[in-house]
């Protein structure tokens, strides 16, 4: 088994999916925390399928990236979403399902009307389901995803006990002089960032789950929000790379194997939880 | 101006509530204002008129010059998010600091003394470590309460701090305020719980019919 | 947050930026991929990228790449097995001999697959040593990129890459 990952590792494309991923769950697993405590884990999925939207869009006018139409497209719904925690309750969860339900609708039927490549039912599986986009990254892919990522972790380093305001008593830190409205603007375009990368390693069904596993599970045993915020990281980034290296081995698609790894891990943190108590 | 907030001809609305008309106050250092009234009569909105989160429609409604860069702590109604929300207590009375903090990323080690302080204060600094959904309601407040004062306070904000408490919480968080008080620190709330507070209020506001500002003997 | 945990988020921040830059740096260069499990003794011969020896996670991603950006590949000598195809290209009059690479990376209805072109060595001679269409084949050659009009799909691509010097297996 050892000689066997030792082998693999010498494929550059393993070694880059495996630093992308690190990175990508590292970065959507501390966003996913303030997300599943405002309880808006819905938002990131609906922001993954107008994601897909956009990038179909971007394949039929012949992008040369994606990222640069589905990244301003996704930014743009989730500063509309996202303008208060309250406002993103009152936007009226039909409204998001709509947009969700449509932008990929409309992202499917544009590939199959205009293809850009040959093979479009492979690139929309892969697209949805992650199964091997994160390995077939190129060096601007990699560039793109590690830089964003990096980026958003260093954002949130700066930001957190901002954060942590804003997300346990917004009206507290507003009454503090907080300008909770730019926050949260500034927060959204961050998680629209999160969720477009995360895009390429899990694919877009399944972005959620990086996103809320890590925190669900870090809940289920830390008490403060450092400790959540720190076992969340760990989780998923260890789960994100156990999935990479057992996809690559056994010839699994990798976005399902790492939720799956995910899920593997949930149990177990519940468990360890119960436990603790 | 010696008073911290004066109000004058003051009209309250919200979104599509009707507009309310308030009586004229003000609230001197040290003074406790209970403000009371029916539901709908306006008592929240008042509340955060005077923390800065909504203006109010017509008059006037002026502070102490620099209370408002954090020398107001609010103690907002809680939402049932918050009542699960994975955070020590410690981390909650140190958000308490934020306006201190400002555009600094992390606390010096004056704003940690600060919270241990408050803290001790309220006498939840054996609870530091707990977790925020592990504590009772009582404890609860008396932790959002040490938030509170962890600033440069010099006025507090109340807004139904002792919902859903029961009557041994209720008195027991009535004495820390007014213990609070007494020190220097002038209070603002609203409470459905009238003998509660009328016991330490100094002055009572009615908001709704019978709008009406005045003094109250204490006994 | 003291000093402490400022360094040691710095620290790890600082880490993965390193990891980040010593793997981008290899991208560019791309060494030859060693074949997952080195070919046993027997009559298949050693190729550099082999098909038929990887797993559906690898086959999909080779097979992406490959559709992605041919150029990557050339002079690399390669195994695929797949569906035989042929057909007779109207316009230069010209019998073209293809093979149907695909597989299912975990989803049925949605399979990685791309039609390689192959040139067959000389010794082949049309129909006599050729499979029937449709069969199930092995291919083994060296992929170079040719300059065509369009290709077999009738795609306008200038450079087409094709499996040279093929040997077929069936």
């Amino acid at each position: 088994m050892i000689d066997q990952i030792v082998e693999y590792f010498s494929f550059p494309f393993v070694r880059n999916a495996l630093v992308a991923g690190v990175l990508i769950s590292l970065s959507a697993a501390l966003l996913g925390v303030p997300l599943v405590l405002k309880r808006l884990s819905f938002i990131g999925d609906g922001l993954s399928h107008v994601a897909f939207g956009a990038m179909a869009v971007a394949g039929v006018l012949n992008f040369a990236d994606s990222m640069a139409l589905s990244l301003p497209v996704t930014i743009a719904c989730a500063l509309v979403l996202l303008k208060s925690s309250r406002g993103a309750k009152n936007a009226g969860d039909a409204t998001l399902a709509m947009l969700s339900v449509g932008a990929m609708a409309t992202g499917y039927l544009l590939m199959n009307l205009k293809p850009s490549s040959s093979n479009v039912s492979g690139d929309v599986c892969t697209t949805l389901f992650g199964s091997v986009s994160i390995l077939t990254l190129t060096a601007t892919d990699l560039w793109l995803s590690a830089g964003l990522s990096l980026g958003v972790v260093v954002c949130w380093i700066l930001s957190y006990h901002r954060l942590f305001d804003v997300t346990f008593d917004e009206d507290h830190a507003r009454a503090c002089g907080t300008n909770t409205a730019l926050f949260n603007a500034v927060w959204a375009v961050v998680v629209a960032v999160v969720i477009v990368v995360s895009m390429r390693l899990v694919g877009t069904l399944l972005v959620t789950a990086i996103l809320v596993f890590p925190a669900v599970s870090a809940m289920r045993v830390a008490k403060s929000f450092r400790s959540v915020t720190i076992v969340a990281a760990v989780f998923s980034v260890v789960c994100s790379t156990i999935g990479i290296l057992v996809a690559v081995i056994a010839g699994t698609p990798v976005g399902s194997t790492i939720v799956g790894v995910d899920i593997i891990g949930f149990l177990a943190m519940s468990t360890i939880g119960r436990f603790l108590r | 101006m010696t008073n911290l907030v004066e109000c004058r001809d003051l009209r309250l609305g919200y979104g599509s509530t009707a507009i309310t008309p308030c009586p004229d106050f003000t609230v001197g250092a040290g003074d406790c204002v209970s403000i009371v009234g029916p539901n709908g009569a306006g008592k929240t909105t008042l509340l955060k008129c005077i923390a800065g989160l909504l203006k109010p429609v017509g008059g006037t409604l002026a502070l102490a010059p620099g209370l408002g860069d954090g020398g107001i702590g609010y103690l907002p109604q809680q939402g049932p998010f918050q009542r699960d929300f994975p955070a020590s207590v410690r981390e909650v009375v140190q958000s308490g600091c934020q306006a201190l903090r400002g555009l600094r990323p992390f606390y010096s080690r004056a704003e940690r003394r600060r919270a241990a302080e408050a803290m001790e204060r309220l006498g939840v600094d054996m609870l530091a470590q707990k977790c925020y959904r592990e504590l009772s309601g009582g404890q609860r407040q008396r932790v959002l309460l040490a938030r509170a004062i962890c600033g440069e306070c010099r006025l507090l904000l109340l807004d139904e701090p002792t919902t859903g408490l029961d009557p041994e919480a209720t008195s027991h968080f009535y004495r820390m305020l007014h213990g609070i008080n007494s020190g220097g620190i002038a209070v603002v709330m609203v409470s459905h719980d009238l003998d509660g507070a009328l016991d330490i209020a100094t002055h009572v506001l009615t908001l709704g019919a019978n709008a009406s500002f005045g003094r109250r003997a204490r006994k | 947050m003291n000093a402490k945990t400022i360094t040691t988020a710095a620290l790890v921040v600082a880490a993965l930026a390193a990891a980040a830059l010593l793997c981008v740096d290899s991208t560019t260069r791309e060494v030859d991929p060693p074949t997952p499990h080195a070919a046993d003794a027997g009559d298949s011969a050693e190729v550099d990228i082999d098909f038929t020896r990887m797993n559906a996670t690898m086959q999909a991603t080779y097979t992406y790449r490959l559709a992605a950006n041919p150029a990557e590949f050339a002079g690399k000598s390669m195994r695929v097995s797949g569906k035989f195809l042929t057909g007779v290209d109207e316009e230069d009059g010209e019998r073209h001999y293809g093979c149907l690479v695909g597989n299912s990376a975990g989803c049925a209805c949605c399979a990685a697959s791309l039609v390689l072109e192959f040139v067959p060595k000389d010794s082949y001679a049309w129909p006599t040593n050729y499979p029937p269409e449709e069969s199930q084949i092995t291919i083994s050659g060296t992929l170079e990129m040719f300059e065509v009009g369009d290709n077999m799909l009738r795609q306008p691509i200038t450079r087409v890459p094709k499996l040279a010097n093929a040997d077929i297996a069936f």
